[in-house]
């Protein structure tokens, strides 16, 4: 349920996280390494037993200039300065590159970025799937869907796509979406239309991946979500397309935040040192090995980042596995519940009047419930045939 | 079709006797018949329009023919007939002893057949859409007139057939839309979308029979006077829930569901509509 999708420089940290997290996997990006890195880091997490490795083609923008990703061999014959772009061989030669350099037993096919649904665009997807179907048919084959906003939350957009790709003759799909208003959190609306789509691709009998998640995206469970891919820095926990083309460079947060698995909100340490210096510690946790140090100090104050960055996979792991041992048909009724804990924490931290800062989670907390009492609401029928 | 066609095919089939016509449409003719002597059949030729659609054809009736089920009319023979620079297909099927389900419901009084027959009907078709799915082969002309019913069988008929060949001549204006019935058809083949055709398109027109047997009148069509007519309605429209007129809500369930406009939202396969049919009160 659990996939690591890493920024830049963590390719390190990685195979001990797979060892340490049964059930989990990995999404590498191009955007993350070079060829020649990547292909000297891979026999060590395909050493890792059951872990599920993924190789996301990274074709979002397709006139990126980052030099990481024009490094993959697929893009050697590919020019974007010609209108004239073969997909069918594109396709082939991205599969080519996961199968036959990488071997990998997972393909994603190529997807592009769009935020206004065209018969091009949708074309151009659909070949990808005819062709990445038929190319090899032992290997588990996704379609990458990468939308916008808009193109969501246009209602013939949106389900012009879910039409077409209910049809693919993929097993599954790699869906990666941006946030409204570049917002961290989706509103209710959005994220009501999002378990909607994903709860037909399910019903469909794809496989859904969502990338780029982060703590709020494990809503997306109720409606049938196989994977949650994450990472450390917050431009892996929401997907932007432009990170294609700039902003590789991700150390612009420097600060070091503590997620709190019981209300979902990032907290500075100094936040966390005056809440429990009123006497507020009880409502802070679950601990994990990483945390439990910083929990138990009477004063917080030391916390690094890899520990923040691994308490919080380590939790992230944590929530995707509880709700793969629940059958798909309970995961919409498991996660109001799940959300519901999290806002009686939230009310209850509110109540002692704590202030959330800037990565509080209380601003969503509502908005996340009530997409999903919505969704629980109005498809119960469907989510009821959803099977396993 | 050309009478010295016809003349010169059924003179190439020394089995087959031919009767009298069923139906004579503008690509297509239907002929009640005698094969090897005294086996009732019916005799269809089809004219096909493009070297896909001949092609599609065969195809399908080669995989229908394999089918095997009482669902469907057996194929006693088919083939191909080419003269002169063209060629016709025609297939040789097992006469169904019963009525279409177009005349049952205009026989029918008041205009509504019993809630009984209404449901082994349906049921009857969702098991024949089971076999087809299979076989990835979706009909696209679900309609009543496609709907043989005997008192012991129910079976889907023109199928594998170059069908909704009818169109171009109700109206040339829909024409550019693709091949269909209007009023049957839901959007995504009115609209000629290939890429989203698939069971599901079946599965709306179904529900668009189930919708007509209930209640008497096909809410796309009632009131209607063109076929372009029926056609926007179907674009635009949303019949009334069955329960306005006093039907179950779990009736809605199946119906509401297939009848979707976008067709992610409707049954995924033949199991899932089966289990919405299956929650449907019929004695409430
Ligand atoms: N096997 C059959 N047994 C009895 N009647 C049939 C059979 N096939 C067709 N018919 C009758 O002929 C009509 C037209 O046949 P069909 O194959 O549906 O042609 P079309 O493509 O013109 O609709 C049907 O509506 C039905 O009444
Ligand atoms: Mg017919």
């Amino acid at each position: 349920m659990f996939l690591l999708q890493q920024g830049h420089g963590m390719l390190g940290r990685i195979e001990q996280f797979l060892d340490e997290h049964p059930h989990s996997g990995l999404i590498i990006s191009p955007r993350i390494c070079e060829r020649d890195q990547l292909e000297r880091y891979l026999p060590g997490f395909k050493r890792v037993a059951n872990a599920q490795i993924f190789f996301d083609p990274h074709f979002y923008e397709p006139r990126t200039d980052l030099v990481r990703v024009l490094s993959y061999p697929y893009f050697e014959n590919y020019n974007f300065q010609t209108a004239i772009f073969d997909s069918r061989q594109f396709c082939e030669e991205v599969v080519s590159y996961q199968v036959d350099a990488l071997d990998l037993a997972n393909i994603i096919l190529p997807g592009r970025y769009s935020n206004a649904v065209t018969e091009a665009w949708l074309e151009m997807q659909r070949a990808f799937a005819d062709v990445g179907a038929a190319a090899r048919p032992a290997k588990t084959v996704y379609s990458t869907i990468a939308l916008g906003p808009d193109a969501i939350l246009n209602v013939d957009s949106w389900n012009q796509v879910l039409d077409e790709v209910v049809n693919y003759p993929v097993d599954g799909v790699y869906f990666v979406f941006e946030h409204l208003n570049n917002s961290y959190f989706m509103d209710e609306e959005f994220l009501y239309v999002i378990l909607n789509g994903l709860l037909s691709l399910s019903l469909a009998g794809k496989k859904i991946i969502v990338g780029y998640a982060n703590q709020q995206s494990v809503a997306l469970a109720a409606a049938g979500v196989d994977w949650f891919a994450s990472g450390n820095y917050r431009n892996v926990r929401s997907f932007d397309h432009q990170n294609s083309t700039d902003r590789d460079t991700e150390h612009f947060h420097r600060a070091v935040w503590y997620f709190d698995g019981n209300t979902f909100g990032e907290y500075r340490v100094p936040a966390l040192a005056l809440a429990f210096r009123r006497g507020l510690r009880d409502h802070f946790g679950p601990e994990t090995v990483h945390s439990a140090d910083l929990l138990r100090s009477e004063r917080p104050a030391l916390w690094t980042e890899p520990a923040a960055f691994a308490h919080y996979l380590h939790l992230m792991h944590a929530y995707c596995e509880g709700f793969r041992h629940a059958p798909k048909a309970e995961r919409a009724a498991r996660a109001m519940q799940f959300f519901s804990e999290r806002q009686n924490a939230t009310d209850r931290l509110a109540e002692a009047h704590f202030s959330f800062g800037d990565r509080g989670f209380n601003v969503a907390v509502l908005a996340t419930l009530a997409a999903l009492e919505s969704f629980n609401q109005d498809r119960a029928q469907d989510i009821r045939q959803l099977s396993d | 079709m050309q009478q010295s066609v016809l003349d010169r095919l059924t003179a190439s089939l020394p089995d087959l006797n031919v009767s009298s016509e069923i139906k004579r449409g503008g690509q297509k003719v239907v002929f009640r018949a005698t094969y090897r002597g005294n086996v009732k059949a019916v005799f269809k030729v089809v004219m096909p329009q493009s070297s896909e659609e001949r092609e599609r054809a065969l195809r399908e009736i080669a995989i229908t023919s394999e089918l095997g089920s009482p669902l469907f009319a057996r194929i006693h023979s088919y083939g191909e007939f080419e003269y002169d620079d063209n060629s016709v297909i025609y297939v040789i099927e097992e006469l169904i002893p019963g009525s279409n389900l177009r005349d049952l419901i205009q026989a029918a009084t008041p205009g509504l057949l019993p809630h009984g027959e209404a449901r082994r009907i349906i049921s009857s078709v969702l098991n024949a859409l089971e076999m087809t799915e299979a076989r990835n082969l979706v009909h696209r002309d679900i309609k009543p007139e496609n709907i043989m019913v005997t008192e012991d069988r129910v079976v889907l008929i023109d199928f594998g057939i170059a069908r909704h060949l009818d169109l171009a001549s109700l109206t040339n204006t829909w024409a550019p839309f693709g091949p269909m019935t209007p009023g049957y058809a839901p959007p995504e083949q009115v609209r000629n979308e290939k890429r989203r055709i698939s069971i599901r398109t079946d599965f709306f027109s179904l529900a668009v029979v189930t919708y007509e047997l209930l209640t008497g009148f096909n809410p796309f069509i009632a009131g209607t006077r063109t076929a372009g007519e029926a056609i926007q309605r179907v674009l635009t429209f949303n019949p009334p829930h069955l329960s306005t007129y006093g039907y179950h809500e779990s009736f809605d369930l199946f119906v509401g569901c297939a009848m979707s406009k976008y067709c992610n939202r409707r049954p995924a396969n033949v199991a899932m509509a089966k289990a919405l049919f299956a929650q449907i009160q019929w004695e409430a």
